[in-house]
């Protein structure tokens, strides 16, 4: 049979946009397979000129589901050009936030773009694979992920401001402190999501059995994994120190300054996609490929510090010897995140210092660069930047989450490919289980292209038998 | 609203009444503006999952929370979406007539 080029486009029920391109040889066998990223933002260049007081606000719009995670790690780059140590209640309250923001994130990545797969089956009809699909099957199931992701979104809301895009995170801390009555309201609330986050848990731990193929072969293979970790080695979202884990469960560095991170991560370009990829320099490419995100923080954590979450993570951890690596548990990851992201919301809500007043620290410019880092729900997120005397942005580099996963999701992709899809018949939920293990990622692809400036093109011209005739790149 | 998310369905279940605002390229001129009642909910599959037409969050308010209010929908006609584009004349006419039908309605908005 003639070799064949099977075109995923775009690729369903995540952040972005991009296309999967499946290259099979004459027997029909999968050859290679690639995750094209196709859409381009560009923040890093446009960026430039502007006051660095601007950037929490600026950054914020590259993402309407993330965009806490952009203005906590670049209120952070900007701490760091003024030279502050914030306050403890503004660290306090960003900590709130980011935590809403995990809660919804992944509410909206667990429940509205995977539990379709998940409740209804990799191989049902596609026309009904979507929350529609599973709230006129499992309503009370939809029910509880919409009302996560609403408590979630009303938290930021009530901190904040507004749920997207919100300006109270600013340098030296944020703009108002937060009021006994919203914090009043959160607690109330917060029993009832707790309760929803175990019973989802329960759920989806009797769904794994059903899952089986699938576990050994989305993106189930040895990499190094990557988070932030509290001093003690515990879950850490906001501060501490970047650490990095070998597939086997040995710590390969740590206690690594996150403005330090250009020494132990570097990224590629690639002709196919708008997405760079990260790796860990001292392993080189693409030995050092890592993962991010709820599987990569629960493996390198030594702890959790909240009492379920902390139980679940156990049962978790007794998954595999080592590092738990199938990236279908990333969706188990994010359910014990959850949960965890309550139970550490209560505790600071419940701290007395919690409406302190004292909620920013002012100066100007006193550093010529920045680097903030801080764990996003897809993984960890940095941003650097440096500035003029003036305090105008004259370069940054961010680093995003899905950056760090792209190595992993492009051999995971790959490994999908080889296991399900066969020249000689082709099936939809072959197919689905390819774009599967990019949703197990949670990429979000409108945060990660912003490259440096440059845009790399390759055009590769095929013949009608799928010969390859000709390139010609650029850039 | 950025956009209609699943997440509304419980407060519109909630309402006494819904009104939804929106723009659309034109059958006709820019600035009229188009009033419809949504009669019924329109469910069906939507294969954007974070986003929502007015018909399926009604539709998802029926469904999970057992009400949907009464609805109307007001569509802007418009021709320019172009980032940072002034309004033109028309669809500021037409926005200007909009909330004064609906301050008549409701003086609090």
């Amino acid at each position: 049979m003639p070799r064949q080029t099977i075109t995923i486009d775009p690729v369903t029920r995540i952040e972005g946009h991009s296309r999967i391109s499946l290259h099979l040889d004459r027997q029909g066998h999968v050859e290679e397979a690639y995750f094209h990223v196709n859409q381009f933002r560009g923040f890093e260049k446009f960026c430039e000129g502007r006051p660095f007081s601007e950037m929490p606000a600026l950054m914020a719009r590259i993402c309407g589901i993330c965009p806490v995670s952009h203005l906590i790690a670049s209120a952070k780059a900007c701490d760091a050009i003024l030279a502050v140590r914030i306050p403890e209640n503004a660290a306090r309250l960003r900590k709130v936030l980011n935590l809403a923001q995990i809660v919804q994130s992944h509410a909206l990545s667990f429940f509205y773009l995977s539990s379709p797969d998940l409740t209804l089956g990799l191989d049902s009809d596609p026309a009904a694979r979507n929350l529609f699909g599973v709230l006129a099957a499992h309503p009370g199931l939809a029910r509880d992920g919409i009302r996560l992701r609403q408590f979630g979104q009303q938290v930021i809301e009530r901190l904040a401001g507004k749920r997207i895009h919100p300006a109270w995170v600013v340098p030296g801390g944020v703009s108002e402190p937060l009021t006994a009555e919203h914090r009043d309201r959160i607690l109330t609330e917060l029993p009832e999501v707790l309760t929803i986050a175990g019973r989802t848990l329960d759920w989806f731990k009797g769904e794994i059995e059903r899952f089986r193929e699938e576990i050994r072969t989305f993106a189930n293979f040895p990499t190094l994994f990557m988070s932030l970790v509290g001093a003690s080695g515990e879950l850490e979202h906001y501060g501490g120190k970047l650490r990095f884990l070998d597939a086997g469960g040995k710590i390969a560095s740590d206690g690594i300054d996150a403005a330090d991170y250009a020494a132990h991560i570097a990224e590629i370009a690639h002709p196919w996609t708008y997405l760079k990829t990260s790796f860990y320099k001292p392993l080189g490419y693409p030995e050092g490929i890592y993962r991010v995100g709820p599987l990569a923080r629960l493996n390198v954590i030594d702890s959790v510090g909240t009492p379920r979450a902390a139980q679940e993570w156990a049962e978790f951890r007794e998954l595999e010897r080592g590092a738990v690596l199938s990236s279908f548990y990333y969706h188990y990851a994010r359910l014990i995140e959850i949960l965890y992201a309550l139970e550490r919301m209560q505790e600071l809500l419940n701290e007395s210092e919690v409406l302190d007043g004292h909620v920013r620290a002012r100066a100007s410019a006193n550093n010529g660069e920045g680097i903030g880092a801080a764990e996003a729900p897809r993984g960890t997120l940095i941003h650097h930047y440096k500035v003029d005397g003036d305090g105008l942005i004259t370069w940054a580099n961010l680093i995003i989450a899905t950056g760090h996963n792209n190595g992993a999701m492009n051999r995971g992709v790959l490994q999908v490919a080889r296991h399900f899809v066969h020249g000689n018949k082709l099936s939809e939920g072959m197919l689905n289980r390819v774009e599967a293990v990019i949703r197990a990622f949670d990429p979000c692809l409108s945060c990660s292209t912003h490259a440096d400036g440059r845009m790399a093109l390759e055009i590769a011209l095929h013949g009608a038998d799928g010969e390859l005739l000709d390139t010609l790149c650029t850039g | 609203m950025h956009q209609l998310t699943p997440d509304l369905a419980e407060p519109v279940s909630r309402a006494d009444e819904v009104v939804f605002i929106d723009a659309a390229v034109p059958q006709t001129p820019p600035g009229p503006v188009l009033r419809r009642r949504l009669l019924a909910p329109e469910g069906g599959a939507q294969p954007f999952t974070h986003q929502c037409t007015p018909g399926s969050l009604l539709s998802l308010a029926q469904t999970l929370y057992g009400r949907a209010p009464r609805a109307i929908l007001y569509t802007i006609a418009a021709t320019q979406f172009d980032t940072g584009a002034p309004l033109s004349a028309g669809v500021e006419a037409a926005i200007g007539q909009l909330c004064l039908t609906l301050r008549a309605k409701d003086p609090i908005l």
